[in-house]
């Protein structure tokens, strides 16, 4: 039994009359009863056609029988079985209604032919052919525009049913199309592919659908209310459905009305399925890096389509992800050790801890250019926070300084004194090419000098992150104040920088497996008080750190 | 390179700048720039070291970046990363203008192509800065070249090697000067008065200079300008 009042039975009457299919009837009276569009779509046509012919029982008053009486019966809904014998006995009318298509007037096929479980078989098997791994899925449909069109000309039309009969119903209450598709698929396509549809979940299949016959249903919209139509650059069409959706609530029914029919056209065609596309959302991969290369670069170095460097940190990090992941592509980001990669559209999700730290040992024995440790499947979030703590996090760093005055022991013992001193940074000309003109504040916070000879001296320096040191050190033509060279008051320059350390607490640290211990990270090591040993710089040739 | 003997490696001009230079700008005479072409394309200004103004005795009196009334250098803004609003400026666009005390104007100009990405404004209160380090920090401008144009751009300039040989053809020219003058002082009949020509040692714009009658006592007074 179909959950209908009787008050419902002029809209069914109306509705059928003008060509609706018995889903989107449901959908009109407000029906919210999911099982109701679950039916089998004939089951659904039949008991809808019998409730809209019964005759009324009650004796509501003289002018409803009398309406009643003189209502003839209504066109029946042609099915695709043919039926023989007319209850109506008009044989030219049948004969004139049997070429006229069946396909519903509002939704365009949609409810009535892409939610049984055919369908549903044809979305599991595309989405099984892509090969992903996932334990749930949001089920994600898009209609055409001109959809809302037609149901806007079939509420007009329900409405101008009730006003007759002094009712009134909120055109927020009708059920949406796309809302009553998915009561009935999602649980055909769960039972398909053996996982929950739910309203939220990291993977998305999204079923798209047109209609090219009717595209042309929204144009007059154009006309009416041009200022929802802005075209936009990347939108193939200006009718989109936000647009129309738009426009709808802005026309008067009478101009509505002036410009479509209502009840909407009968259309030759059904509506057709354009696409079935999943997506998966990213996951985000973070962890640290040591690089042991001066020469290895962070970024693939190409230059007019020709390669300057073999290979680069992003590449022997991110290699081993993709084909790991499956992922479709990348978005790589550093502030200097500690990375975080972005893996797009992967296909494959799900890691465990160990299956993690084997893929961080895939990279490791790749090359021996760089170390990862700490690798980690991270949130969203977390990486936001990488970000946000740049500003926060200090590095330290170790310099070997020439300088053009000859100097002696406690020429130097000042630096040492120096504490927050804040310098004033204009972008360096050596990455002004690629950087905005601007001027950075930046603090240096504590200095450490060793004296070497009378030309020479090790400078450790402890900086807020995104310090340019070397530009510090010989002032880059005057652009950062103050420069080493001012506090100095002689020509300085910067013979050999180490990183010594980056000071933050992100990504957390994963303690290596008894097996990795032995193999120690030079020159980077977390005790920032620790010089460097006399190896470390020797080892060290000038490079292209420079 | 001088910087590389005195601290035994190269300095950060060596390490990441090529020279070029372009001199008597505008015809005037040993008025010689010098452009540091960084490897990333970006070009710095600077006067080379034979710039009259950096010269034994001479001291700066006024710098101005105002080079017409509608144009300050000063007022050269750019933003983002491509560096919109830069002024565009030709190789001879002027710069800025810089007078001694000894009342001489000098101009100087861009020798590059490019957007200009600013001006050096700290020579205007310490303008000691540009006699006494020219190549650093008494630079003038730095100025952007179009990507397309970063190879070209170098075409109208001469290499250091280059450089090197026009002062020194310019030192042994002098030696010849005062003769040269002295040929043409024959030749014309400036002792009657007139128009006296002497050219210059790299006979570009003859400068003129009117003579009186018995102005000219004797030969040599001509040859000390």
């Amino acid at each position: 039994m179909l959950p209908l009042k009787e008050k419902d039975r002029p809209i069914v009457r109306a509705l059928l009359d003008a060509g609706c299919c018995a889903r989107c009837i449901l959908r009109f009276c407000c029906v919210s009863l999911q099982s109701a569009y679950r039916q089998n779509y004939e089951d659904l046509t039949c008991e809808l056609q019998s409730f809209a012919d019964t005759r009324e029982t009650s004796i509501s008053g003289d002018s409803a029988e009398k309406e009643q009486q003189d209502v003839p019966p209504c066109k029946k809904i042609r099915l695709d079985i043919e039926k023989g014998g007319d209850e109506d006995g008009k044989d030219v009318k049948e004969s004139a209604e049997k070429t006229e298509s069946n396909i519903c007037v509002v939704c365009l096929g949609v409810l009535q032919h892409f939610c049984d479980k055919d369908f549903a078989k044809k979305i599991a098997e595309t989405v099984m052919a892509e090969k992903y791994e996932f334990h749930s899925l949001v089920l994600s449909v898009s209609l055409p525009a001109q959809l809302s069109v037609r149901e806007h000309s079939a509420w007009l039309l329900v409405k101008k049913e009730m006003r007759e009969k002094t009712m009134c119903l909120g055109k927020d209450d009708v059920i949406q199309v796309k809302e009553a598709y998915k009561w009935i698929l999602h649980s055909l396509v769960s039972q398909e592919l053996g996982v929950p549809a739910l309203a939220k979940s990291l993977f998305e299949v999204s079923v798209g659908f047109k209609h090219p016959e009717t595209d042309g249903d929204c144009h007059f919209l154009a006309a009416t209310c041009s200022g929802c139509f802005k075209p936009a650059k990347n939108k193939q069409s200006v009718f989109t459905r936000m647009a129309v959706v738009k426009a709808l609530e802005k026309i008067t029914e009478e101009s509505f009305r002036r410009k479509f029919s209502c009840p909407p056209k009968r259309p030759t065609t059904l509506c057709a399925l354009q696409e079935i596309q999943c997506l998966h959302v990213p996951v985000f991969v973070a962890g640290r890096y040591n690089k042991f290369s001066r020469t290895l670069p962070q970024t693939p170095w190409v230059i007019d389509g020709e390669r300057r460097m073999e290979s680069s940190v992003e590449e022997l990090i991110t290699a081993p992800l993709l084909s790991a992941f499956q992922a479709e592509g990348f978005n790589f980001s550093s502030s200097g050790r500690p990375f975080a990669v972005e893996l797009l559209n992967p296909h494959k999700a799900q890691f465990s801890t160990e299956e993690v730290h084997q893929l961080q040992e895939t990279i490791n024995k790749s090359s021996s250019k760089i170390r990862v440790r700490d690798l980690q499947i991270v949130t969203r979030e977390a990486v936001g926070h990488m970000k946000e703590g740049e500003e926060e996090k200090t590095k330290s760093y170790c310099a070997l300084i020439w300088t053009q005055r000859p100097i002696e022991e406690n020429d130097i013992e000042f630096l040492n004194d120096i504490k927050d001193l804040n310098i004033a940074q204009k972008t360096p000309l050596r990455v002004l090419h690629r950087r905005p003109l601007a001027v950075r504040q930046r603090v240096i916070h504590t200095m450490s000098a060793q004296y070497r000879d009378s030309h020479h001296f090790c400078l450790q320096l402890r900086t807020q992150a995104g310090t340019y040191i070397k530009e510090f050190v010989h002032g880059d033509f005057g652009r950062t104040r103050p420069n080493l060279c001012d506090l100095m008051k002689t020509e300085t320059d910067i013979l050999e920088l180490d990183v010594e350390s980056v000071d933050v607490d992100w990504p957390p640290v994963i303690p290596e497996p008894e097996s990795q211990k032995g193999r120690s990270s030079l020159p980077e090591h977390q005790h920032k008080d620790t010089p460097p040993s006399q190896e470390d710089i020797q080892c060290h040739p000038l490079g292209s750190l420079f | 390179m001088e910087d590389t003997e005195i601290r035994g490696a190269p300095s950060v001009i060596d390490r990441y700048f090529t020279k070029w230079y372009k001199t008597d700008l505008k015809g005037k005479p040993c008025e010689d720039h010098c452009v540091l072409q960084h490897s990333n394309r970006i070009c710095v200004i600077t006067l080379a070291e034979t710039h009259p103004l950096l010269q034994k005795g001479k001291a700066i009196k006024s710098i101005s970046y105002q080079i017409s009334s509608a144009c300050s250098r000063l007022e050269n803004k750019v933003s983002g990363k491509s560096k919109r609003g830069g002024q565009f400026l030709t190789e001879l666009a002027p710069l800025c203008r810089i007078t001694s005390t000894d009342g001489e104007e000098f101009t100087i100009f861009s020798c590059v192509r490019g957007r200009l990405l600013e001006v050096n404004a700290d020579i205007l209160t310490r303008p000691n800065l540009l006699l006494e380090k020219p190549s650093t920090e008494g630079y003038i401008a730095i100025i952007l070249p179009k990507f397309e144009e970063s190879k070209s751009i170098t075409e109208g300039l001469l290499t250091r090697t280059e450089y090197e040989d026009v002062v020194s053809k310019r030192a042994a020219m002098k030696g010849l000067r005062n003769h040269y003058w002295y040929i043409t002082m024959q030749c014309t009949d400036a002792w009657e008065g007139g128009r006296a020509k002497w050219h210059t040692c790299n006979i570009l714009e003859p400068k003129k200079k009117k003579v009186q009658k018995g102005e000219l006592s004797t030969r040599r007074q001509f040859l000390y300008l």
